[in-house]
């Protein structure tokens, strides 16, 4: 994040803690929903690009495929099973799927990693039910430009880019349940 | 399985190509590919001195890999790990005839052992007759509440490869963690020198360590933790000089997120190791796993080499190289090797002969290609060669070794759905070039 997207981001918090002398939460809230990429640190697609079709195998042998997720809105989470952040995350992403019904909202995780029985106990363990895609050859991860784990990118329900995370994020945040609502209420 | 396919470009001339007939359809369709591959980068001007390409090809689900080295006779040998109905074999395989083709492959581990799988291709290292790998076991006491766990083994063989001695454990302290991210080097004086990373001490971020075998493996030292908060992801790098200095390298986490290469050093063989050193100053600040190593390599004269990637305070995807004349206590300015246009750079790997020339091979990569690259230094990393794409089909993991006559072999895995493919090709280095006068950012042809 640029240092004049941070600065904008500051002045407009305070902007909008000034505007709200009597504001309780719910209106600093508000000032964040103005930009709720921001709030999350998350980086907008300038773009907006159509997702490249895609067709990955689940923990559990089933096909999924891009266009199954059509009308949704999608967080499609890279990891890898030995990467400490994105297994730090990872409840937090499960957390966020229980307050969306997945018919709307779709929590995927995407891994290069070869570990089946592994991540099953790894779950298990966590009570984590996210699905897991297994992308051997990390061609949907290249598609996506993945530079780094994890990396969460956002789906607009038209099939298009909205965004990306790089690095782990509270996703059971109040910011981050604001922005996926804000994702929907764009693709009504 | 693994069939051999293998192509011969005297001197790498459009019009002067000779080819062996391979079998099977797919076969016969990867060989018109690289035809029309070798007729497009004959366009392009590779640099002279490109060898024959010899191709394998691996009809299994995965292969990681492959690292390589090159002998004083031009002998190629090369290390991977591939995976087929869920069993992970480690093998190794040498050419007969300098510059290759590789010949039968051998496997590493027993088959009672399961190796852990890994992105990350075995650290192999040849002395001859011996030839050593590193490589990770699924860890035996691993449970289902630690179901991430891996044992770092060392495999020797001391008759060129043809078969293994039971591997050792090379890790000491018994958890039940990853002990993985390895580099390995045997230093003049016969010592091998393996590093790794791993989480023993339970803090947020792992550290990393060394031990070293006086005994060609067979044993290893207690382990030495050299530096902490090290960037869970990015593999080591280890390379010797050849008065003894033990250099190594890694990605380490600074206040703020901030990763940086960092290099230390050992006067002693191994039995401490300095403070380390930032070698870029990049203030790359990611709060994520970059899994991107550096890569080492020293000259006769002493001169330590570092490649590696960043993307710098600006968020600049991009392949550095700097080097210290000091024994790594102060880097030149770096200098940047790729020249990308639409494509990230990726992964360097580095090898540097003793006369201070320089291979470095790295991948540049769009969402749809992904090819490997190489570029060379003549004049112990002064100026470097415009960057030459070497790959037919989705190019990656490249890797690269050089012998004391600059004969270089290149490495690297092709994707060709449905096989897998490890390519090897040889490049003769010419002389070493004058850099009095040279102005420090030129380019030689």
């Amino acid at each position: 994040m640029s240092h004049d997207r941070v600065r904008w981001i500051g002045r407009a918090l305070i902007v909008g803690a000034l505007a709200l002398t009597a504001a309780d939460l719910s209106g600093m809230a508000g000032a964040a929903a103005a930009d709720p990429f921001a709030a999350l640190r998350v980086t907008p697609s300038a773009t907006r690009t159509s997702i490249m079709p895609f067709d990955l195998t689940t923990l559990d042998g089933r096909s999924l495929r891009s266009e199954d997720l059509a009308g949704k809105v999608v967080l499609l989470n890279f990891w890898a099973t030995w990467c400490g952040p994105c297994k730090e995350e990872m409840p937090s992403l499960a957390r966020l799927q229980t307050r969306f019904d997945p018919a709307q909202v779709q929590i995927l995780t995407v891994t290069a990693d070869r570990h089946p029985q592994g991540i099953r106990q790894f779950f298990g363990q966590l009570g984590i039910s996210l699905p897991v895609l297994f992308d051997e050859d990390q061609e949907v991860s290249r598609t996506f430009m993945v530079r780094g784990l994890p990396t969460t990118v956002l789906i607009a329900p038209d099939g298009r880019v909205s965004g990306r995370a790089v690095g782990p994020r509270a996703w059971d945040s109040d910011e981050s349940i604001m922005l996926v609502r804000h994702l929907l209420e764009e693709h009504p | 399985m693994m069939f051999q396919l293998s192509n011969r470009v005297s001197d790498w001339m459009p019009g002067r190509i000779s080819s062996r007939v391979p079998t099977g359809g797919a076969a016969w369709l990867a060989a018109f590919s690289m035809l029309l591959s070798i007729a497009w980068a004959g366009e392009s001007g590779l640099p002279a001195g490109l060898g024959p390409k010899h191709v394998t090809v691996h009809q299994v689900k995965n292969v990681v890999g492959p690292t390589v080295q090159i002998d004083e006779s031009g002998i190629v040998s090369a290390a991977w790990v591939e995976e087929d109905k869920e069993v992970r074999t480690i093998w190794f395989a040498r050419s007969e005839e300098p510059g290759g083709p590789l010949g039968p492959p051998v496997r590493i581990n027993d088959p009672s052992e399961n190796p852990y799988y890994r992105q990350e291709a075995p650290a192999l290292v040849v002395r001859g007759s011996d030839v050593f790998v590193t490589w990770a076991l699924t860890h035996p006491k691993m449970t289902p509440d630690k179901p991430f766990s891996s044992e770092l083994r060392l495999s020797r063989s001391a008759d060129g490869g043809r078969t293994f001695a039971p591997s050792v454990l090379v890790n000491d302290d018994g958890q039940v963690i990853n002990h993985t991210f390895d580099a390995m080097q045997v230093a003049p004086d016969g010592a091998v020198h393996v590093a790794w990373i791993d989480g023993r001490e339970g803090k947020k971020e792992p550290g990393t360590f060394v031990a070293k075998s006086g005994d060609q493996g067979r044993t290893f030292t207690k382990n030495l933790k050299v530096d902490e908060n090290t960037c869970v992801c990015c593999r080591t790098a280890l390379a010797t000089s050849s008065d003894g200095v033990v250099y190594l390298a890694w990605r380490k986490i600074f206040e703020g997120n901030v990763r940086e290469i960092v290099v230390s050093r050992s006067v002693d063989g191994g039995g401490e190791f300095s403070a380390p050193t930032v070698v870029g100053q990049d203030r790359w600040v990611y709060p994520a796993c970059p899994h991107r190593p550096a890569s080492l390599g020293v000259d006769r004269r002493g001169r330590l080499y570092a490649a590696w990637y960043t993307e710098g305070a600006d968020e600049t995807p991009a392949i550095y190289l700097a080097y210290s004349d000091d024994q790594g206590r102060t880097f030149s300015a770096k200098k940047q090797l790729n020249r990308s246009k639409g494509t990230f750079p990726d992964h360097p790997q580095m090898a540097v002969d003793h006369e201070g020339r320089v291979v470095v091979a790295w991948e540049e990569q769009s969402p749809v290609r992904r090819e490997v690259v190489v570029s060379r230094s003549l004049d112990r990393g002064e100026s470097f060669s415009a960057p030459v794409k070497v790959n037919e089909k989705n190019g990656q993991t490249p890797t690269v070794a050089v012998n004391a006559r600059g004969s270089a072999v290149i490495g690297w895995k092709e994707h060709a759905m449905p096989a897998h493919r490890l390519v090897v090709q040889t490049m003769q280095l010419a002389p070493v070039q004058t850099t009095v006068g040279k102005a420090e950012s030129a380019h030689v042809p």
